[in-house]
């Protein structure tokens, strides 16, 4: 089969010795120049990260501006210094604060978009990202109120939404992105989440029941007998069982957290397809993932933070080694979008909230 | 003087082997296929240098090239900027890097033992009294729902307590409106609160575990000592700046990993309680001393406090503590 032959290997080829030195340097231009330095740290981090990372032969290119991604900071920072002090001064208007900031977030979640895919380039050609306000407002607010209302219900829907609308708008040159898959299959993997939480607690009140009745009848044996049980046994025991609780829980939640997040990232990327028959593969296994996340986790702890670029490049390489891409046809003819100088017009707020919009990631 | 370069064009996602020749002055020549372009050198730019990423040439029509080094042709091209080839130095080279981390420890220990304290210390002395009024009765509020109870001490022993302790107060010199309260709680136990405006808390626990007023009026100088530093405030203002301060550093709120940073956030902010515990040790020990109390009562009160109390305790456990040691707090009143 030509198609077999012709898969591409996404790679990810940074190390963690080269981010250290990136990463320390920032830090500390960062502490210097309280704060001024972080949209260059930022391009510096990016423009590592997306330049190692290869398929077919060719790296991915960061190339936003620094001045560009400072001037949304201190709009984002003037704005954060007006809330303080309006919220100081007339308490209570935290909620109207809220309010505008829920208005605005489907305008925020697009401009960050867009500024984050038209400064990312492959083979000199750069991503985008269309700006459907009306769409992003529909999908993000529309759909998301009524998660509440529905109980929750709807969140599969959602994702599954909120998916679709980042995946059709975005674009690499005259070509789009498209997702093949349906609601049904984000039905599918939060039911699985749903299951393995309502089986996990009913394993962990079977396990739990023998120790509550073997507690109760030394409790009793003590009461008839007339001795006091050794408080100190009894406190550890009373203090233990909760704290063992909440830990089987918390990492019950946290096991299920990454389930979902490996699961819709594979089905996603298994989805998606660009023009001209080009699709991806990613074959992310849950165990790795949950093991990258928790071992990453204590290390980081361990060390105060020292590892933390350790952990960064260690997680993307694992990312860019499940994933594979499919071409449909040549890889060399892609053509620049033709409205792209224009609408590179007028963004000079370009990422004042740039965060990263899960999903895809 | 030739290179070999990947070049693409801008155009199309198609990757060209391509040849950059810098034989003629002012102008690099571009051959690829059946492709010749001609640049004036003014208008190409580096792309500054990022750890061991192969370096990178824009020209001006919206093509570049990657290629894998750049020292041979670095004497034809425009400078970079000298600032950003130092800190691509910086970055790359071991001992450098070794240098900076060095240094950044150093810079952020400067700010969290010295820079950030002093700063606190300065705005909380510029809190107008109205805000840290308002502050005060929120805190109070939210304290009296969640752990207080009403004081079941009868109404003349509370009395007779206030009255001591506000002439104990006076003694100080205070500018300081200073209002006792007693309240009930099982949940917080024998204890003693500083909110911020001069509102002092003892718990009825409290009351009943010192063996004489004189203990109590330690314990209520120890308070003052609190109030009298502002330390609520200052405490609320360091822990915030050094949490974000450590967010800065591990990137973002959101991701998973910066879980790692909450551990020593937590270390940091526990370290500023116990000084602010040593400060108001200190006050209390002063004003002790100087109205010739003696300091044995409150001594006795703090070894009852702490149950697991142990001369040798001095292990790691200090590290993750709000308090001082007791051991170290019976040394210091011992020592007068």
């Amino acid at each position: 089969m030509i198609e077999d032959n012709n898969h591409q290997n996404f790679s990810f080829n940074g190390t963690a010795g080269a981010f250290f030195g990136i990463w320390i340097v920032n830090i500390l231009l960062t502490i210097l120049t309280l704060g001024i330095y972080t949209p260059w740290a930022k391009v510096r981090t990016n423009r590592y990260f997306y330049g190692h990372t290869n398929v077919a032969g060719s790296n991915f290119d960061y190339l936003a501006s620094p001045i560009t991604i400072l001037k949304g900071y201190l709009i984002a920072v003037a704005i954060f210094i007006v809330y303080t002090v309006v919220s100081a001064l007339a308490p209570g208007s935290e909620i109207i604060f809220f309010i505008l900031l829920m208005i605005a977030l489907p305008f925020i979640i697009v401009r960050a978009m867009a500024f984050r895919l038209r400064n990312t380039a492959y083979r000199n050609l750069r991503f985008r990202f269309d700006r459907q306000y009306g769409q992003a407002a529909w999908v993000y607010l529309g759909i998301g109120i009524l998660i509440p209302l529905t109980l929750g219900l709807i969140l599969p829907y959602f994702a599954y939404r909120t998916n679709k609308f980042l995946i059709t708008n975005a674009g690499y040159g005259q070509s789009r992105f498209s997702l093949q898959c349906g609601a049904g299959d984000f039905y599918k993997i939060y039911l699985i989440a749903l299951g393995i939480l309502i089986g996990a607690g009913i394993i962990v009140a079977v396990v739990m029941m023998p120790v509550m009745m073997e507690m109760k009848t030394v409790m009793e044996q003590a009461a008839q007998s007339g001795v006091e049980p050794d408080p100190a046994t009894m406190g550890a025991a009373m203090a233990g069982l909760p704290v063992l609780i909440y830990f089987l829980v918390l990492l019950l939640y946290f096991g299920v957290f990454i389930y979902i997040r490996t699961a819709v990232a594979n089905l996603v990327w298994n989805n998606i397809t660009l023009d001209g028959g080009h699709r991806f593969e990613s074959s992310l296994k849950l165990g790795r993932m949950a093991w990258i996340i928790f071992s990453n986790m204590v290390v980081i702890l361990l060390s105060l933070g020292l590892m933390i670029p350790w952990a960064r490049v260690r997680m993307v390489r694992y990312r860019m080694n499940t994933l594979v891409l499919i071409p449909g046809g040549d890889l060399d003819t892609f053509i620049r979008e033709k409205a792209e100088e224009e609408s590179a017009l007028g963004e000079e707020m370009g990422d004042v909230f740039d965060m990263d919009i899960g999903g895809i990631g | 003087m030739n290179v070999e370069v990947i070049w693409y064009d801008g155009k199309t996602s198609r990757v060209y082997e391509a040849s950059l020749n810098f034989s003629e002055t002012g102008f690099v020549r571009l051959t690829a296929d059946n492709i010749s372009l001609r640049y004036a050198i003014d208008g190409i730019s580096v792309a500054e240098p990022v750890g061991n990423l192969k370096p990178k040439i824009y020209f001006p029509d919206g093509s570049n090239c990657e290629l894998s080094d750049l020292s041979a042709i670095r004497p034809y091209l425009p400078k970079t900027s000298g600032l950003f080839e130092f800190i691509h130095r910086c970055e790359s080279k071991f001992i450098y890097a070794a240098g900076v981390a060095v240094l950044a420890v150093g810079v952020f220990a400067f700010m969290i033992l010295y820079a950030v304290p002093e700063m606190a210390r300065q705005i909380a002395n510029q809190i107008p009294p109205a805000l840290e009024q308002t502050l005060g009765r929120q805190l109070l509020d939210t304290l009296d729902r969640l752990v207080f109870e009403e004081s079941r001490l009868p109404l003349d022993r509370q009395a007779q307590l206030s009255a001591s302790f506000l002439k104990s107060i006076d003694s100080m010199n205070s500018t300081i409106d200073y209002q006792i309260l007693f309240r009930s709680s099982p949940k917080m136990g024998a204890n003693a609160l500083a909110l911020p405006s001069g509102i002092i808390i003892f718990t009825d626990e409290i009351v009943e575990l010192a063996e004489s007023d004189e203990a109590l009026i330690g314990v209520l100088a120890h308070e003052v000592g609190h109030i009298e530093q502002r330390h609520s405030i200052r405490h609320v203002l360091q822990d915030s700046v050094v949490a974000l301060l450590l967010v800065t550093i591990t990137g973002d709120i959101s991701s998973i990993s910066s879980i790692g940073a909450a551990l020593p956030t937590l270390m940091v902010q526990l370290k500023f309680s116990r000084e602010f515990e040593t400060e108001a040790d200190d006050f209390a020990i002063r004003y002790l001393q100087d109205n010739n109390i003696s300091t044995e009562p409150l001594l006795e009160l703090l070894k009852s406090l702490d149950k697991k109390y142990d001369e040798e305790d001095t292990g790691i456990s200090n590290y993750f503590s709000s308090h001082p040691a007791t051991i170290e707090r019976i040394k210091k009143l011992k020592r007068r």
